[in-house]
Order: C-alpha cells, then sequence, then structure tokens
C-alpha cells in the first residue's frame, strides 16, 4: 500500500461546524481591529505537567485552549481595608515562606470543567462535564494520578430545556480520537468510579513555556533577582518559540504569577516568586472577593494593556496558596463562548502540598 | 459543506465580518485566489473568502500533525497571520494555497510538543482502532502502529515536506513554494522520508 496514502488515512482529521465557525469569527475580529502589535501571552497551562487530565480534557472537547477563554467570577467588592498588591503580596510571601515542606508526595488537587456540543442537528446543546485531578509526585520524579468525574450536566437553563427536548439522555460518546490512555469512552451524567494510575514517563512541569523536570523546578533560585532570572532564562528558551520583545514584561508578569499555583518549588521560591511579583508593574488588587468554589481570598489582576488579556487570579491569605487563577475577562471571539459556558479557561486548585498520604481515587468535592 | 456554510452565515450575522455567497464546493481557478487577496487590501472583508476557501484543508494538515485540540486554535491563527501580512504576498512567488500552507508550517513548528504527543497518541491507539477483527484487525493495525513512530523518527524537515504532501496534497513545486525551499530538495526530502516510512512498515509487515 502507498505509505502517503496510509498516512493520509492514519492523520485524518476534519473540522468540525463549529471549530469552522470560531476560526472564521476570529477572522472577523482581526478584519475589524487590525493592526496590535505582535505579542504573546503565557498559554493557560491548563493541566500543566498532567498528561492524563490533558487527554481526559480532549475525550470530553474542552474548549480551553492556548489562547483561553474566560471567567467572570464574582465581582470582587470594594476593599474592606486598604490595600495595595504589594502589601498583599508581601504578606503572601511571609506566608509562603513558613509553609511545611515535608512529606514524601507533592499533592494536587484540581477541578476543572469540560464542555461539548452534543444533541441532534435541529436542537443542539452544551453539556458541561466537572473533572477532578489529582497529582502525586515524589522528589525522585515519579508520579501517580488520579482522575475522576463528577458528572455532566446541561451547561445552562437554557441547554437543560433542549437536553429535555432530547428526551434527556444519560449518556453521550467522548468526542475526540485521543481517548487512547483507557479512560472513558462516555460521558454520563452520573459521576464515575475513577481511577488511579502510575505514571509512566517523567513528569514536566511548565515554567514559563518552558518544560521543566521535578528537579529543574525545585532548583529554582529563592531570592528575587535571580529567580527573575531564571524565569527570563526559562521565557527565552520556551517550547513555542520566542516570545516577541514587546510583550516579554507581561509574560514574565504572568509566568511568575503561575509559577505560585501548584507548582512544585520550595517555600523560599514560592517566597521569592511572591516579592518579585510585588516589584512588578501592572499587578494591581482588586479587592476581597471568593473563588468559584465560593471560597475567601483577595483577588488580583495582572494588567497586560489594552491589547493584551489580563490575569486574575485569587489569593488565600491564610496560607497563600493561589485558589484559582485564569483570563480575567474573554476575548473578543470567544465572548459568545462565554457567555453559554461561563467558566470555561480558569484553574481551580482544591488542595496543594506537601503530604504523606498516599495516592488513591479522588473524592468529589 | 451547506451546514457549514448556514453556520458561517449565522456568525457573520452576528460577528462584524459579511460575505455574500460563502464557502464554494466547486472552487474557482487559482488565479482567483490571488484576485481574492489582492483585492482584501482595499476592502479586507474579502479576506474571509479566502478564509472560507481554504480552512477546511488548512485544518486537516494542521489537525493531522498536531491533533484536533491544538488544531483548533493553530488553523485559525494561520488565517490570522495570513490576514496580517496579506500585503507581502506575491503571486510571483507561489500560489495561494502553498502560501497559506507555509505559514501554517511554521505554527506548527512552535507545536513540536504537541507534535509528538499526536503521533504518540496515534500510536496507541493504532492497534484498538483498528479496521475489522482478528488477524486482519492486529495486521491493520500494526502497520499504524509502524507508520505513527516512523513519523516520529524523521527530521521535522523531513515531515515537513511529506505531509505537505500527503495531508496538503501540495505538488511538489507547492511544497517548494510553502517552505521556500528549491524543487529538487523536495525531491530529494521526500524520497528519504518515504525510504523510511516504507522501511518501517516492512519491518513487521512481511
Amino acid at each position: 500500500m502507498d505509505e502517503l496514502r496510509m498516512l493520509a488515512d492514519l492523520l485524518e482529521e476534519n473540522p468540525s461546524d463549529r471549530t469552522a465557525a470560531e476560526g472564521r469569527a476570529r477572522l472577523g475580529q482581526e478584519i475589524a481591529a487590525p493592526a496590535r502589535p505582535e505579542r504573546r501571552r503565557l498559554r493557560w497551562p491548563v493541566f500543566a505537567g498532567f498528561g492524563l487530565a490533558a487527554t481526559a480534557a480532549a475525550v470530553t472537547g474542552t474548549l480551553v485552549l492556548s489562547s483561553g477563554t474566560t471567567p467572570r467570577a464574582p465581582d470582587p467588592g470594594p476593599a474592606a481595608a486598604p490595600m495595595t498588591a504589594r502589601t498583599v503580596l508581601l504578606a503572601a510571601a511571609e506566608k509562603a515562606e513558613a509553609a511545611p515542606a515535608t512529606g514524601r508526595y507533592w499533592h494536587t488537587k484540581s477541578v476543572d470543567k469540560a464542555f461539548q456540543r452534543v444533541g441532534p442537528k435541529n436542537n443542539p446543546y452544551w453539556i458541561e462535564e466537572t473533572q477532578v485531578s489529582e497529582t502525586w509526585t515524589e522528589r525522585n520524579g515519579q508520579q501517580s494520578l488520579g482522575f475522576r468525574s463528577a458528572g455532566v450536566r446541561p451547561a445552562t437553563p437554557a441547554d437543560t430545556a433542549a437536553w429535555r427536548r432530547d428526551g434527556s439522555p444519560q449518556r453521550w460518546p467522548a468526542e475526540s480520537i485521543e481517548t487512547g490512555w483507557g479512560g472513558p469512552k462516555h460521558l454520563t451524567i452520573k459521576p464515575q468510579p475513577g481511577l488511579l494510575v502510575r505514571r509512566k514517563e517523567t513528569p514536566r512541569f511548565g515554567v514559563c513555556d518552558k518544560e521543566m523536570t521535578f528537579a529543574q523546578v525545585a532548583a529554582l533560585p529563592d531570592e528575587p533577582t535571580a529567580l527573575r532570572a531564571a524565569l527570563h532564562k526559562a521565557m527565552l528558551n520556551g517550547d513555542d518559540g520566542p516570545v516577541p520583545p514587546g510583550s516579554q514584561q507581561s509574560f514574565l508578569t504572568s509566568c511568575t504569577a503561575h509559577l505560585l499555583f501548584q507548582q512544585p518549588v520550595r517555600p523560599r521560591t514560592r517566597a521569592a516568586a511572591y516579592r518579585l511579583l510585588a516589584t512588578m508593574p501592572g499587578v494591581k488588587v482588586l479587592g476581597r472577593t471568593v473563588d468559584q468554589m465560593k471560597r475567601p481570598g483577595i483577588a488580583l489582576v495582572i494588567d497586560e494593556g489594552r491589547t493584551g488579556q489580563d490575569t486574575r487570579f485569587v489569593i488565600d491569605t491564610k496560607t497563600s496558596s493561589i485558589l484559582q487563577i485564569g483570563p480575567a475577562s474573554p476575548s473578543k471571539p470567544k465572548i459568545e463562548l462565554t457567555k453559554r459556558m461561563g467558566q470555561v479557561g480558569t484553574q481551580i486548585s482544591l488542595e496543594v502540598g506537601w503530604t504523606d498520604a498516599k495516592p488513591r481515587i479522588p473524592t468529589l468535592p | 459543506m451547506t451546514a457549514l456554510s448556514h453556520r458561517f452565515r449565522a456568525v457573520s450575522a452576528a460577528g462584524a465580518a459579511h460575505t455574500a455567497g460563502g464557502p464554494s464546493e466547486d472552487a474557482p481557478p487559482e488565479s482567483a485566489d490571488a484576485a481574492l487577496v489582492a483585492a482584501s487590501l482595499t476592502d479586507p472583508d474579502r479576506f474571509t473568502a479566502v478564509y472560507d476557501r481554504h480552512f477546511p484543508a488548512v485544518y486537516r494538515y494542521v489537525a493531522g500533525r498536531l491533533g484536533p485540540q491544538v488544531a483548533d486554535d493553530v488553523a485559525a491563527e494561520t488565517f490570522l497571520v495570513a490576514f496580517r501580512r496579506r500585503a507581502t504576498f506575491d503571486p510571483a512567488k507561489g500560489e495561494v494555497r502553498p502560501w497559506l500552507f507555509g505559514i501554517a508550517t511554521t505554527l506548527v513548528a512552535q507545536h513540536r510538543r504537541a507534535e509528538s504527543r499526536r503521533y504518540r497518541a496515534i500510536a496507541r491507539l493504532a492497534v484498538e482502532r483498528g479496521p475489522g477483527d482478528g488477524a486482519d484487525h492486529a495486521a491493520a493495525g500494526g502497520l499504524r502502529l509502524d507508520l505513527a513512530r516512523a513519523l516520529t523518527k524523521l527530521s521535522r524537515k523531513e515531515r515537513d515536506v511529506v505531509l505537505l504532501v500527503a495531508l496538503a496534497d501540495l505538488s511538489h513545486q507547492g511544497v517548494a513554494d510553502a517552505l521556500g525551499i528549491p524543487y529538487g530538495t523536495v525531491g530529494s526530502r521526500l524520497s528519504t522520508a518515504r525510504r523510511k516510512l516504507r522501511a518501517a512498515l516492512n519491518r513487521k509487515g512481511e
């Protein structure tokens, strides 16, 4: 058989209507408002360093892509007491430095939503799956992964109505080809039993779009100036090619914030990252808020100017953990999708830190 | 394509862009493509017709290499980049299709990890999803597995050429224009790549 024909068969993928329409809408936006300077933002490290969940996300055809979408989480109320980004970040640095670093596993637990368009052609609707994922990484770099679906539901009241018209189905085939890891082939209304696997490949952690090993992340400097230099170097050697000079500063700010989210850095390095962030331009405090899981915290935003997409994150002031981080407002072409789907693009951390508790199948939140 | 055109119209009615007609199955000749790009310099909306005519093919190429998740973004980005650079399109240096695939190839190169993940995922799927049952099934799956693995062993330059031919259906001249390399180089890279792929298939296939 002709190997070129075989290749074409092997790799065949066709665009969905939705993909074609979204791309066309993006082009329409570009035509309507052209001539932005070239810039690049940090890839939202959705499921960063978490190969299994990345494929699990693919199973449900999540719309979270490199350009990110949205959250309009609860609007932060006015600040109760005068506070600045600097005071909030420096206070968090103190907490971070004092955090314990003993335990066998670096453990993270996150919740994500994935969306899929389902239903007959004349009555399509969105369903959302709530996914819980956990990682346990040992100091030698070995990693266990837990994954569990908390079930599927129609995304909005309008989708619920369409779902009822569709006869209230209880399961749908999962959409993507990338189900080869043996995960669920169907999305179901009922929560799934979940699974726990030992990862074969060495886990990688995305720092400024540069993949690092556990040891490399743990070796990041614990002094702000040196840490900045290390992050700058990572950025210049990133896996997605060079960052345009015009967007390097905002890129670096954004990746410093992401370093504070679930990355296995030492407590002193986390403290340095908070102190570094306190010196960076464009970081503003929004005030006290609750995150999407209704937990209290202080919201900050990294202002990337009129042409960028701002990053919003919520700090738990008791622990210095970042409860959630994501795009502050939807990019224009995605507003329609955003309206339908609410919270896509934001990463939510349920638990993070060192522990001796053994890996197990995730419990549902 | 009908459903697609319908959605396009729905989107363009809601958004800023608008074109009469929508995508067409019987695409006019290539010279019309170049004329569209030229016209879009004074009337930017005309560029949406370039999108309509070429998005499905560009998507198939990008998704073939990066998988559908990443391709949604990269295929759309290809047209944004093309739109921004439309003033630099020179019909003397080749047609619109190779120009677009050249841009797509540059963007694909920025996602090399996604690309190798894609081929690994395909290799894992190969046996499971091969057509048929029993011995035939296993044999077909084995071939697909070998092919997917062989892809990861090609150099990026070899992959660019072989996949522009296999997925994008470009001629040798088209590949040369897309990648900005001499015509003769296309032939030699393609034959090297095909030899490697055949060797991988024959090792277990016989």
